[in-house]
């Protein structure tokens, strides 16, 4: 015996502990995967329309916030909503209201505001869309209820005070479960292994994310404001994801609508032409915003395209003057339908910088070496798209929606068109952005005046990024025809 | 010799076995009460396995769930008002309104829970919606199940508590002792360490909080009895920088509404500004103001009651006196006439083709506040109050742009008018609103006969002191100047702060409301309304 027996013990403790250990493994493992990554129902959506304002792009698991989280740091930190909320604004903007206070589009029930999507990976977790930038809120008078347009540049999102709110949250020490469980546990039922979960993992690993996004967007406190509806379209992408050394560059862009896309066909797309087809910018857009590549990567874009490419804007709703428009669409035609007729010789080509004119800057934000870049990210990840460098110039668009798309130019420098049709020298210098009155008679939204002033953020043309100069056409034409030409473009 | 000290080291060993084994049942027992003790959550409930149903015993003192959240240990409730009797109007929680009936230790409105190894008292939906009538001052009151309160002041409530809780006085010792003496009892000393150590810190850190989130009642005019801010505890609830509001957003007092007749009311426009068409959610809503948030909800008893509620067994009594029939006829014509469209064609035929919606400010014209009070920015966090229950969550509510027409079912009781009650008779709301008294005096309960409505020019009666309603500032004239918007006018239909705010008896007039019809015809639409 001896040896013998002695091995065989030894086997059969090893195999046992072996088998505890796979068990042990397959239990710890089965755990995780229910609490942290089983997915919950399929959702289903009412119509087109409620999934593209709330249907998940599929970053839970790279960007999701838990939604308890998510849905009481308005009620742990209402100072610091009001703060970041309120920064660069008139008095009167409001500092209160949760997200909504962002300039976000809440629609009267919904569960979120548009743009954001909730979807369980493990738990619930709440995560942006292309809806966030992509919804105008717009009221017709100040005493009237707020209206919503699908696929309308959010002008009164400012998503930078967005994150500067959570950036700062998680530096605040109400940020801990001591603080933020109790106020949780009024609306959301927990037992004891989620309280367990989210007091020693969920809160922490959110507070830590949040520090981690801060120091990676620590480049946008160097630069001058976004102010509502903007962002640094690519600077975002340059610094997070090609790794860029943080520059001073200022690529400040007004958020475009996604209207009519179909007809941009064969155009180049974005400000500075970076992307030739509809499909390569849904795809790099949704990558931009942590939507991993895969088969349902392909799909989902396949049904954004499809979505954005004959999504109409509304039509506008105050009475035009049908004989005025009529004189208008002539001189239309004389004067803007080579470059922003659909079809025309020059729409959806880059105008170069030397003959528009325009602000310069954010053609610097971007070059051939980036989107170079940038290409072997995506080409290695497969998200199935190239990217051009800027194009030199900025492309001429079709006008869908235009009574909508204020302020105007790529950098949303102008606040009316009226204003766009005056010399630059007699453009507004100090406006006001993210009031959502619009205004029906120089079409845009009210950006001066009392109310503006009051509710608005103070934009400044004079500032990095946000000159108001160049696109002269046009400012020779008589006020009579200036008039008849803006009550055409109402009808676009 | 080492046999001896193995000896020893067993009998050792015994004894250590033994008393571990000892200890640890010990601790199995003490857990074990610990767990029936304080894990027991038992309402006092009127309906159910146990009991016969009873939905009237229950709305006046069954319990929300609310006082799992808030509900204070009964030696507590008791204790205060001895404890603080300087801070009250008078004797006991009486003082403030509230109504005890025979056989009751605790008034209407009170639940009792058996929660955290005490016996907890909660308001619940009845502290605000029962209210009392009599005849003749010295006629004891007639408790009316549903009637708005007319006595219940929640304002002064809020401010006792917080006087009281944060006074020197309210230490453990100090309130252990008014305790034993308003009970008659004698705390064990586990109860009794409980109450000092654990009730009344806590509740005295409750207070602290809700003294900072309740501070929109100090942006407010004093709501007196039958009045409160309705959705200001919403603002609080989700942490609003309440301070920062607009001025014309401040301010939100209500006089309570009737709760009859709620299957009928299905799809109008609820609320005084008809901001949702949801009874539930209503119900959900108002629930909030108990403590009775989505995790301390009694859902079970919230459908019993709101079932009773859609009853018609939920009727508003009769009128009590007499009706001259010939007149109240010729005022039936006359409402059919003027009133019906928008109020209903009698006191339970709610048909007409405006009831339940909302007539916009301009048209109506009462006072604006309430209105702006209640904003979009709102709405869309109020959805939202159910968040961590999808099936439960709000949907429905909405910003309007004026104030609901309502059926008047049971009006004699509703008094005084208009969302603020601000008008404290029907025959003076058909006054137009420069004839309608400006002060008056809210909070008896004896019935005015001949104007519909409660006796409102009386200061006092039998050494009860009524709360004085102003409309608009009245003092002399120098005051007045110096004062915010002394007239309490808001021109353009906009909030405007001031001391009166919200309190003005404008708007519902001019010949359309029939404030220019003959007397003989107000009186005789009064006389018709007595049948509702």
């Amino acid at each position: 015996m001896g040896r013998d027996m002695r091995r065989r013990r030894l086997l059969n403790w090893l195999g046992g502990l072996g088998l505890a250990a796979v068990l042990l493994g397959l239990g710890v493992g089965g755990f995780v995967w229910w609490k942290f990554f089983e997915r919950g129902p399929e959702p289903v959506w009412a119509d087109d329309r409620a999934r593209f304002q709330h249907g998940s792009i599929g970053s839970e698991l790279l960007a999701g916030i838990p939604y308890p989280i998510f849905w009481v740091l308005p009620r742990v930190f209402p100072d610091l909503i009001e703060k970041h909320a309120t920064a660069g604004y008139g008095p009167d903007k409001a500092g209160y209201g949760g997200y909504g206070a962002f300039g976000l589009a809440w629609e009267p029930g919904g569960v979120l505001p548009v743009g954001l999507a909730l979807e369980r990976r493990g738990f619930d977790r709440v995560t942006m869309n292309c809806a966030l930038c992509h919804t105008t809120r717009y009221r017709l008078a100040a005493d009237e209820t707020a209206r919503f347009a699908v696929g309308g540049p959010s002008h009164t999102l400012d998503l930078q005070a967005l994150l500067r709110f959570l950036f700062e949250a998680s530096h605040d020490r109400r940020f801990t479960a001591a603080r933020m469980m109790p106020e949780i546990a009024l609306q959301f039922r927990l037992d004891w292994i989620d309280w367990a979960l989210y007091a020693a993992a969920l809160i922490p690993k959110t507070r830590t994310a949040l520090r981690f996004a801060e120091r990676e967007m620590g480049w946008m406190e160097a630069k001058p404001a976004w102010g509502p509806g903007r962002d640094d379209a690519f600077n975002l992408p340059k610094f997070l994801l090609t790794r860029a050394d943080w520059d001073d560059s200022v690529g400040n862009t007004d958020f475009p609508a996604l209207w009519r896309l179909g007809e941009r066909a064969g155009g180049l797309f974005h400000a500075a032409g970076e992307a030739d087809s509809l499909e390569a910018v849904v795809a790099t857009s949704a990558f931009g915003i942590a939507s991993p590549p895969g088969r349902d990567f392909r799909a989902r874009n396949r049904w954004l395209a499809a979505y954005t490419a004959s999504l109409e804007p509304p039509a506008f709703p105050l009475p035009i003057d049908a004989a005025l428009a009529g004189a208008g669409a002539g001189l239309f035609g004389e004067h803007c339908a080579t470059c922003h007729a659909v079809g025309g010789a020059r729409t959806g080509t880059a105008i170069p910088i030397d003959e528009v004119g325009t602000d310069g800057e954010r053609l610097l934000s971007w070059t051939d070496h980036d989107a170079r870049r940038m290409n072997r990210i995506t080409g290695v990840l497969r998200v199935g798209a190239e990217m051009n460098g800027a194009q030199g110039g900025y492309v001429a668009k079709p006008l869908a929606g235009l009574w909508l798309l204020g302020p105007y130019l790529h950098n949303g420098s102008v606040p009316t068109v009226r204003d766009l049709l005056a010399p630059p020298a007699e453009r507004s210098v100090v406006f006001f952005r993210g009031h959502d009155v619009i205004d029906g008679d120089d079409i845009g939204f009210v950006s001066s005046g009392p109310e503006a002033e009051r509710f608005g953020f103070r934009f400044d043309t004079r500032e990095k990024g946000n000159g108001n100069g160049g696109h002269t056409y046009g400012t020779h034409l008589t006020e009579p025809e200036k008039d008849a030409l803006i009550a055409y473009l109402k009808t676009l | 010799m080492s046999r001896l000290r193995t000896a020893g080291r067993r009998v050792w060993t015994v004894w250590s076995w033994a008393a571990g084994a000892l200890l640890l049942g010990a601790i199995a027992l003490g857990g074990l009460f610990a767990w029936d003790y304080y894990g027991r959550d038992e309402p006092q409930a009127f309906f159910g396995r146990d009991v016969p149903d009873d939905p009237v015993m229950q709305f006046k003192y069954g319990s929300t769930g609310g006082d799992r959240l808030v509900g204070m240990p009964v030696g507590l409730f008791k204790a205060l008002p001895l404890l603080c009797r300087d801070y009250l109007p008078g004797e006991g929680w009486e003082s403030l309104g509230f109504i005890y009936e025979a056989g009751m230790d605790r008034p209407i409105g009170t639940s009792l829970r058996r929660s955290l190894g005490f016996d907890r008292i909660g308001l619940n939906c009845a502290t605000c919606h029962v209210g009392t009538w009599r005849a003749r001052p010295e006629d004891a009151p007639n408790v009316v199940v549903g009637m708005p309160s007319n006595r219940v002041d929640l304002g002064r409530f809020a401010r006792f508590l917080t006087q009281c809780a944060l006074d020197e006085r309210f230490n453990p010792w100090q309130v252990v002792q008014a305790a034993e003496t308003a009970t008659g009892e004698r705390y064990g000393l586990l109860d009794r360490l409980m109450l000092q150590y654990l009730a009344v810190p806590a509740m005295k850190e409750f207070i602290v909080l809700a003294r900072h989130r309740f501070r929109f009642l100090d942006h407010e005019p004093e709501p007196g009895p039958g009045r409160f801010d309705t959705f200001g505890p919403a603002k609080a609830l989700l942490n609003w920088p309440l301070d920062r509001l607009p001025p014309r957003e401040r301010i939100g007092i209500v006089d309570f509404p009737s709760l009859w007749l709620q299957g009928p009311r299905e799809g109008m426009q609820l609320h005084w500004d008809g901001n949702n068409i949801s009874v539930d959610e209503r119900n959900r809503s108002a629930a909030f103001g108990s403590g009775a948030v989505p995790t301390t909800i009694d859902r079970e008893a919230i459908a019993f009651t709101a079932a009773w509620l859609r009853s018609d067994a939920n009727a508003p009594p009769p009128w009590p006196f007499e009706i001259d029939r010939d007149r109240a006829a010729r005022g039936q014509a006359l409402y059919a006439r003027h009133c019906a469209a928008c109020h209903g064609a009698s006191g339970r035929d709610f048909s007409g083709p405006l009831v339940g919606k909302v007539e916009p400010i301009a048209r109506i014209r009462t006072d604006p506040c309430r209105l702006d009070n209640y904003t979009e920015a709102l709405s869309a966090e109020q959805n939202n109050l159910y968040a961590g229950f999808p099936a439960e969550r709000f949907r429905h509510f909405r910003k309007t742009d004026g104030y609901a027409n309502q059926p008047l079912d049971g009006i004699w009781l509703r008094a005084p008018y208009l969302h603020n009650g601000s008008v404290p008779t029907v025959r003076d709301l058909l006054e137009p609103a420069e004839l309608r008294p400006a002060v008056f005096y809210r909070g008896n309960d004896v019935i005015d006969t001949a104007r519909l409505g409660f006796v409102a020019d009386a200061p006092a009666t039998d050494g009860r002191a009524f709360f004085r309603f102003e409309t608009r500032c009245t003092g002399d004239a120098a005051a007045c100047a110096a004062a915010a918007n002394p007239e309490n006018r808001h021109d353009d239909n906009v909030c405007v702060p001031g001391p009166w705010a919200g309190n003005s008896n404008r708007g519902h007039d001019g010949a359309a409301y029939g404030t220019d019809l003959p007397a003989a015809d107000k009186d005789a639409i009064v006389e018709f309304l007595k049948t509702f």
